[in-house]
C-alpha cells in the first residue's frame, strides 16, 4: 500500500506582496518514489502566511479519492493552527480567544474543509535545514513567486 | 479558423464528456474567477456542453457561451444556457464584459492565432475585467487519441503573451508530475485582469 506525503511551502517578497506556494506530494513504497507530482502558484499580492495555508490546501485539495497522507510544512503557523487553534476558533464562530475575527479565516476554513475529506498527519520540520523534499517545494514556491516579483530593468 | 476533427469528437462524445469530473484545480479556479468578477456579464468562451455556465449562472452571474461544437451548444440551450455557435474569431464585442473565462478552449487554436485571440478577449472586457485562462503546458502541437487538435504552450510564452495583449496578471496556478505511466500533461490555470 503507497503511502502519500505532501511537502508544502510558501514564498514571499515583502508582507504583503508578491508570492507563491509549493507542494512536492509523493506516493511511496518504502524508499521507493511511485509517483511525484508538483503544485505550484503564485498571486501579486498576498503575504507568507497565506501563501503556506495556499500550498497545504493546494496539497489536500488535489486528491481526488479520501486519502491517508502526511502534510510536511515548515511553518509553525500552519502546523499550530490546524491542529490546536483551529478547534477554539470553530467552537467560537472562527473568533479568537479575545473576540477578535480570526486572520485569513477564508483559508483556515477551505484548509478545515479540505482536511475533513483526509486522513491527514500534520508534521513539522525546520526550513531551510537540508531535508531535500522541503527545499524542493521551496524551489517550488519561488518559481510560483517569480512571475509576480517586479521586472528587472533590461539593460 | 476551427479545426473539424477537434468538433467531431466532440459531437461523438458529448455524453462522456458530462461524465468526466472536473478537477479539483478546476473547482478552486471556477470559484476564484467567480469572486473575482464578483457580479455582471460574462463570456464562457468555449463553453462545451454548458456545465460551468451553468455554475455562473447559479452564482448570480449573466452569462453568454460560445462553443465551435454545434451539439455542445444544443446541449447547453436545453439546460438553460444563453449558448451560441460561434469561434473565437467571433469575439468581436467592446468593452462587454466583466469576465471572460476561457477554460482548456484556447488550446484548439493553432498557435500563431493565440495574440490575436487574447487581443479580442482584451477588447471585449471592460476596464479591468476579469480574464480565466486554462492551458495544458508544454511545447508542439498534438492530436490525442479522438483526434482532438491541442496546442501546448510554455508558461513563459504564455506570461509574455498576456502581458502584450495588456492584461496584468493576478494569480498563476500550475501542476505536473511524473506517473507509473509516464510523463503526463502539465496545466496552467491564469487569473488576470484587463
Amino acid at each position: 500500500m503507497p503511502e502519500l506525503f505532501a511537502y508544502t511551502d510558501g514564498a514571499c517578497s515583502g508582507n504583503p506582496g508578491p508570492g507563491g506556494w509549493g507542494v512536492l506530494l509523493r506516493a511511496m513504497d518504502g524508499d521507493k518514489v511511485l509517483k511525484e507530482r508538483e503544485l505550484k502558484g503564485g498571486e501579486a499580492e498576498t503575504t507568507n502566511n497565506r501563501m503556506e495555508l495556499l500550498a497545504a490546501i493546494s496539497a489536500l485539495e488535489t486528491l481526488e479519492r479520501a486519502s491517508k497522507i502526511t502534510v510536511i510544512t515548515d511553518s509553525a503557523y500552519v502546523k499550530n493552527g490546524v491542529t490546536g487553534w483551529i478547534f477554539g476558533w470553530k467552537r467560537n464562530g472562527w473568533k479568537t480567544s479575545n473576540k477578535k475575527p480570526v486572520k485569513n479565516v477564508d483559508l483556515w476554513q477551505r484548509l478545515d474543509e479540505a482536511q475533513t475529506r483526509h486522513d491527514v498527519t500534520w508534521e513539522w520540520v525546520k526550513g531551510h535545514a537540508g531535508h531535500p523534499e522541503n527545499e524542493k517545494a521551496d524551489e517550488l514556491a519561488r518559481a510560483g513567486m517569480a512571475p509576480f516579483k517586479p521586472k528587472k530593468t533590461q539593460a | 479558423m476551427t479545426d473539424d476533427k477537434t468538433i467531431h469528437a466532440y459531437t461523438t462524445h458529448v455524453a462522456e464528456y458530462l461524465q468526466v469530473p472536473l478537477p479539483p484545480e478546476q473547482i478552486e479556479a471556477r470559484l476564484a474567477f467567480t469572486e473575482a468578477v464578483g457580479s455582471g456579464h460574462i463570456l464562457d468562451l468555449g463553453s462545451g456542453p454548458g456545465s460551468d455556465s451553468a455554475f455562473f449562472m447559479r452564482e448570480g452571474l449573466s452569462v453568454r457561451a460560445l462553443d465551435a461544437t454545434p451539439a455542445f451548444v444544443n446541449h447547453a440551450r436545453e439546460n438553460g444556457v444563453d449558448a451560441h455557435l460561434g469561434t473565437f474569431d467571433d469575439v468581436n464585442e467592446v468593452d462587454a464584459y466583466d469576465g471572460i473565462y476561457a477554460s482548456f478552449s484556447l488550446l484548439h487554436a493553432p498557435r500563431t492565432d493565440f495574440p490575436r485571440h487574447l487581443a479580442a478577449i482584451h477588447r471585449a472586457l471592460k476596464p479591468e475585467g476579469i480574464f480565466f485562462l486554462g492551458l495544458k503546458l508544454g511545447t508542439g502541437e498534438h492530436r490525442d487519441d479522438l483526434d482532438r487538435y491541442y496546442t501546448y504552450f510554455s508558461q513563459t510564452e504564455i506570461e509574455a503573451a498576456l502581458e502584450q495583449a495588456g492584461f496584468t496578471i493576478d494569480r498563476i496556478t500550475t501542476g505536473m508530475g511524473t506517473g507509473l505511466a509516464g510523463s503526463y500533461d502539465g496545466f496552467i490555470l491564469v487569473l488576470a485582469h484587463a
